[in-house]
């Protein structure tokens, strides 16, 4: 698990990544002058779960793994390294430790706001401790939360969301939405109230139409709380993907999918849409590198999980 | 506020990168092709002193709650799904089921039969040796409280067919056989077979009972108790009554479920 010295069947995959790219997403714009190649890192976490202290060393699975303190100083060394970055997290922050217990999300938010987050998704125990809750721990955030298909009109929700986002990072537009999974079934009707939850797919359509064709965005990223994949027919990333158009990148979260890189998958016009996930726990950060070229307008897109606190080579 | 990072083995990344960009050398836009992970080394300290000085406080509190020992385990119950039983479920649905006896609104003398929960509602493994009031908190940080779900025998044989075809959840009172095509075999609902005729009394959370993870057998049940305990404490207080007798806590893999 996370060793990053390619096997010749990973340097397959890769190549075949790359020749992928050719075919890839073309950038629309570019509105600044600027260096001709622009390099974003995207980082990413999912499900952190108020695991904001590293697994005890008697865990059987995860055994020291983890740890705010470590991914924050993982995220400085980046940002140090790096001119462009984006950090996301794509939900369900709440519910796990005893942290969420005894203060309801409010380190949690804090620190996220102190890491610098851009933005993060709502995922289905963000209502764990109610939506008066959540609604007061997001006065201690610096980010938005981005969902663009639950209605809070009549809840203490209302309009403290966004459904998107733009991010400029060296003359490349990048619009980030967000997407929530069906609450009924999954969350008590007294936690999500009034909440209504709207089709993800019929909503990313409209994202992309406002994102792409009219603020014409270079990157479209949807940030999900739908999760990876499910046997059955229920909507998920795999099935966004695959019947969505103008999605560049899936950050998803929910099913707690250890991906080891981006999963790419054709949508409806045959393109590239790379879906990523990092587990949960905060035991990884993914770091998917976005190279764009501005001369032929293209873009490549890689990208990996990086462990939160343990050797992963060798 | 010096992070300790030790990045190593750039050597193979480096050799990837320069074989990417030739066999891409024709597509002119590939600009960045090297996969650079960073490594952290567990013996070295990352200390991030902004998230220090904000973390510290809430940790003081939590830890001088949350770090007693509570109990002890003989073996590590790990967090598993895909498996028609596993020791964790064993433990939290035993623990469930003995304590919705002990706090029955209808008293010692009436009978619960079984109890189910599900697999996602159990949050974080338990440790082999020392256990931690926090370490319960991580198996099962829900407020969710310990329900009595009456319902008919026909509910129950959907009950069955459930767990069945989801190949396994926690549960006690119960020994299924799982045929190979996912519906129920052999059934003993509390040592005896399934009689569609009578009502079942079983123990689980008000999360399940409500309809959480689509256990439509729940719905307009017959009648729902509740015994005001929240299975966090119901751990919380077998642990101690465990303890108090030296014992270490824990159910055995008794092949209450498993594939026939």
């Amino acid at each position: 698990m996370g060793g990053y010295i390619m096997s010749n069947t990973s340097r397959r995959d890769f190549l075949r990544l790359l020749a992928s790219l050719a075919a890839g997403a073309t950038l629309s714009s570019f509105r600044k002058a600027g260096n001709d190649n622009v390099r974003i890192v995207v980082l990413h976490t999912n499900d952190v779960h108020s695991h904001l202290d590293p697994f005890p060393e008697n865990d059987p699975k995860y055994a020291g793994l983890g740890g705010v303190e470590r991914r924050a100083a993982l995220i400085k060394k980046i940002r140090a390294q790096e001119e462009h970055v984006l950090l996301l997290d794509a939900g369900d922050i709440f519910q796990g430790t005893p942290y969420f217990n005894l203060y309801n999300g409010e380190p949690e938010i804090k620190l996220m706001s102190s890491m610098g987050y851009d933005a993060a998704a709502i995922g289905n125990h963000d209502f764990d401790a109610g939506l008066d809750n959540l609604s007061t721990q997001l006065k201690h955030a610096t980010f938005p939360l981005l969902c663009a298909n639950y209605d809070f009109t009549g809840t203490p929700m209302e309009g403290k969301t966004m459904p998107w986002k733009i991010f400029d990072k060296g003359g490349v537009k990048i619009g980030v939405f967000g997407l929530g999974i069906e609450l009924a079934g999954l969350v008590d009707k007294r936690l999500y109230g009034k909440t209504v939850y709207e089709s993800p797919i019929l909503k990313a359509a409209e994202m992309v139409h406002t994102l792409r064709d009219e603020k014409k965005c270079d990157i479209v990223i949807c940030l999900s709380h739908l999760g990876y994949k499910y046997e059955n027919d229920k909507v998920s990333d795999v099935v966004l993907a695959k019947e969505s158009r103008g999605i560049d990148i899936i950050i998803g979260g929910h099913t707690h999918t250890f991906l080891e890189k981006p999963v790419i998958l054709k949508n409806r016009e045959n393109k590239n849409v790379y879906i990523a996930q990092v587990g949960w726990a905060g035991i990884r950060l993914g770091k998917i590198i976005i190279s764009t070229d501005k001369k032929s307008k293209k873009m490549a897109l890689n990208g990996i999980s990086v462990e939160v606190g343990k050797m992963s080579s060798v | 506020m010096h992070s300790v990072f030790l990045p190593r083995l750039f050597a193979p990344f480096l050799l990837s990168a320069l074989l990417l960009t030739t066999a891409c050398k024709r597509h002119a836009h590939v600009t960045e092709v090297s996969v650079s992970a960073v490594e952290l080394n567990p013996k070295t300290t990352q200390h991030d002193s902004a998230t220090h000085v904000i973390i510290g406080p809430y940790k003081m509190r939590l830890d001088a709650e949350m770090n007693a020992v509570v109990a002890r385990t003989t073996e590590a119950m790990p967090k598993e799904k895909d498996r028609p039983e596993t020791l964790l479920g064993n433990f939290v649905a035993d623990v469930v089921l003995a304590k919705a006896r002990a706090k029955d609104p209808q008293g010692a003398a009436a009978q619960v039969d079984m109890c189910l929960l599900n697999n996602g509602g159990l949050r974080s493994s338990l440790p082999k040796g020392n256990v931690t009031r926090g370490d319960i908190f991580s198996l099962m940080p829900f407020d969710n409280e310990i329900v009595i779900v009456t319902i008919s025998g026909a509910k129950m044989e959907e009950l069955l067919k459930y767990l069945a075809v989801s190949g396994g959840m926690p549960a006690a009172g119960i020994k299924l056989g799982i045929r190979a095509d996912r519906t129920p075999g052999k059934t003993l609902i509390n040592g005896k077979p399934l009689e569609l005729s009578r009502n079942y009394r079983v123990a689980t959370s008000d999360y399940l009972s409500a309809g959480g993870d689509k256990m439509s057998f729940f719905s307009s049940p017959v009648k729902v108790e509740s015994t005001a305990l929240k299975i966090r404490d119901a751990l919380l207080e077998h642990c101690s009554e465990v303890s108090a007798k030296n014992q270490p806590i824990g159910s055995p893999l008794d092949g209450r479920i498993y594939y026939e």
